[in-house]
């Protein structure tokens, strides 16, 4: 048997994900934190003296505040087989990448565990963030000099 | 499928309270002209202000595909206000929050100190950059 | 002792004298739970990593072994074992609290049955009387040396499999009556089947699996239908169908077994079904062990099949070599 039948095989054998019901899994889990995340924002517009544009960060740490408990209890690793990139994109899978590390890494100390290693998904997040930022500025820079659009 | 139900449920909820609109003055009929330059903006559907003294609060309702420049918007409503009134100092936005505090401020019916302590207010927290 | 190009026929019948076999809390619904010895309510105990709950399973299911056979820790001369993590410190650790001679063997998933085989040759060749072999995997522990931390919420794909938190040690003595012996053991050789996918393992471990078995039944002059079973270790639903659809042998698709693919049941919560060294470990030490020690199984040939990655290799884009190592068991009559 050659490389070509068994990659044949393989192919025949391995079950396909139907990409529709993905999406639609990834819409609603992603579009329930969003939906989630905006009435929170409401929260703090209303009762608390934040601006549409200050409410931003406390809406922010409250949700991943709200994900390190269901990180902690496991239950955000179920949304997430749910939810797919739904669960990954917002600032909650940022969250989950963060605190799921702090806590496999507990059992090595916290300086050399914690502290070494809970940057270790999140890491590339932001790291690509920065550097996508970067670019961007970069780019809307040029443009404005250029004269084709205004800040 | 309860997971479902609770999303369309929620859905519903959020659909069901919007898409009023609502053209308000405070302290009524004290600036027709400012109702006119609003009311000829195609982008925004509603306005609410709240005048005190040379200060005027305005919040306007942006249209949906409007938002994207809704910064500019906001910048050329003031501008063509100031030069309609150049002894008033205008803030329009269309921050939910002043919306929200105008619409307090009518419901409450302040007068003299204490709507200029709630305009004041107001004025510092819109000016919070972070 | 006849050696024909990997396959060596064992003539003093070494035997699996009696199998000790202890699981965690998920594989309590597992179809095989009734065979396990011993089923621990955690996963780890309070204060204690995870790394230290895998010694502690070793050390229970050898303790279990060993009274089992009615045998004393002080009169096994050797133990044989191995683990998935980082230097086997599990299986080391475990061995410094038996404190009797000891040898670290590394398969990954195969690891089971090359501690069997190497139990079986000491045995055989005379050097030892009564040997302590077998291997065990823990998931949480594995989770976090080769995927991500455990909760961190990354989607499993269909063809994920689940490691299996056990351990699976067996007593193997000089012919012992009433108890299955190994007749034959196949030595796997390293197969690659191209694949690259950490996260469907059946498919780059169908070839070695294959490999490994036809060599069996061409040096042994036997087919797959003088078998009762022939036991694949950790193949996985869709690892198990590519395993059959490479045979094309009518009789295989009864014969042809694998415990990932049984170890879960249909919960589609485990994906393509388990995986590790505990699953074969496991599931051969308990229910093919029973089986054949009731009578029901004559002949099964076990063949623990072990994918030889690591974080690093896939990482840097390298296929998968795999492994897959076999042993013949037979039941003699009784009497």
């Amino acid at each position: 048997m050659d490389q070509k039948q068994f990659d044949k095989i393989v192919e025949r054998q391995t079950p396909k994900p139907v990409m529709f019901f993905s999406i639609i899994k990834a819409f609603l889990i992603g579009g329930a934190i969003c939906t989630i995340g905006q009435l929170i924002t409401f929260f703090y517009i209303r009762f608390f003296p934040f601006t549409e544009r200050t409410a931003a960060n406390p809406t922010v740490a409250t949700m991943i505040f709200i994900v390190m408990i269901l990180t902690g209890t496991g239950l955000y690793k179920k949304i997430s087989q749910v939810g797919g990139a739904g669960s990954a994109v917002p600032v909650t899978g940022f969250g989950n990448a963060v605190v799921s590390a702090a806590i496999e890494h507990k059992s090595e100390g916290y300086v050399l565990g914690v502290g070494g290693n809970i940057f270790k998904l999140a890491g590339s997040v932001i790291v690509f963030g920065v550097f996508s930022a970067f670019c961007v500025a970069l780019i809307k820079t040029i443009l404005v000099k250029m004269g084709v659009v205004s800040w | 499928m309860i997971k479902i139900k609770y999303i369309l449920l929620l859905l519903l909820f959020l659909t069901a309270c919007s898409n009023e609109t609502n053209q308000m003055v405070y302290p009524e009929n004290d600036l027709p002209e400012l109702e006119q330059v609003l009311k000829s903006k195609e982008a925004v559907y509603g306005y609410r202000s709240v005048m005190n003294k040379d200060d005027v609060l305005v919040s306007i309702d942006i249209r949906r595909m409007h938002q994207f420049s809704e910064n500019k918007i906001a910048k050329n409503i003031k501008k063509e206000l100031e030069e309609k009134f150049p002894d008033k100092e205008f803030l329009v936005s269309n921050d939910l929050k002043l919306k929200w505090e105008i619409e307090k401020i009518m419901k409450q019916n302040l007068k003299n100190d204490e709507l200029t302590k709630s305009v004041d207010e107001i004025k510092s927290l819109l000016k919070e950059e972070t | 002792m006849v050696n024909t190009f990997g396959t060596i026929q064992f003539k003093e019948k070494p035997s699996i004298a009696s199998t000790g076999v202890v699981v965690g809390p998920m594989e309590k619904d597992s179809p095989f739970a009734a065979s396990f010895d011993e089923i621990l309510p955690l996963e780890n105990e309070k204060d204690e990593s995870y790394e230290q709950a895998n010694t502690r399973f070793i050390e229970k299911a050898c303790a279990v072994t060993v009274q089992k056979g009615r045998e004393q820790i002080e009169n096994i001369d050797m133990f044989i074992g191995g683990d998935l993590i980082n230097q086997l410190s599990p299986t080391n650790f475990a061995a410094r609290k038996l404190a009797i001679p000891f040898l670290g063997v590394f398969s990954a998933c195969a690891s089971s049955m090359e501690s069997v085989i190497l139990g079986s040759l000491l045995i055989e060749s005379g050097n030892a009387k009564s040997i302590l072999a077998g291997a065990s995997s823990h998931h949480p522990a594995v989770e976090r040396q080769f995927r991500y931390p455990l909760e961190y919420g990354a989607q499993k794909p269909g063809t994920a499999q689940w490691t299996v938190t056990g351990a699976g040690f067996a007593l193997l003595q000089n012919h012992v009556k009433n108890a299955p012996i190994i007749t034959h053991a196949t030595i796997g050789r390293v197969v690659d089947g191209g694949q690259q996918n950490p996260l469907h393992m059946g498919a780059a471990m169908a070839p070695a699996a294959r490999d490994t078995i036809e060599r069996h039944l061409k040096n042994t002059n036997s087919k797959i239908s003088d078998y009762d079973v022939i036991m694949t270790g950790d193949l996985g639903k869709i690892g198990l169908s590519i395993l059959k659809e490479m045979f094309q042998d009518e009789d295989s698709g009864v014969i042809l077994q694998d415990a990932g693919a049984q170890f879960y049941g249909d919960d589609s919560f485990f994906n393509a079904g388990a995986s590790g060294a505990g699953c074969s470990a496991t599931v051969f030490f308990s229910h093919i062990y029973k089986q054949l020690k009731n009578g029901v199984y004559k002949r099964v040939l076990l063949v623990a099949t072990g994918a030889l990655l690591s974080p690093l290799t896939f990482q840097q884009g390298e296929t998968i070599p795999c492994i897959a190592h076999a042993i013949e068991c037979r039941m003699e009559k009784r009497g």
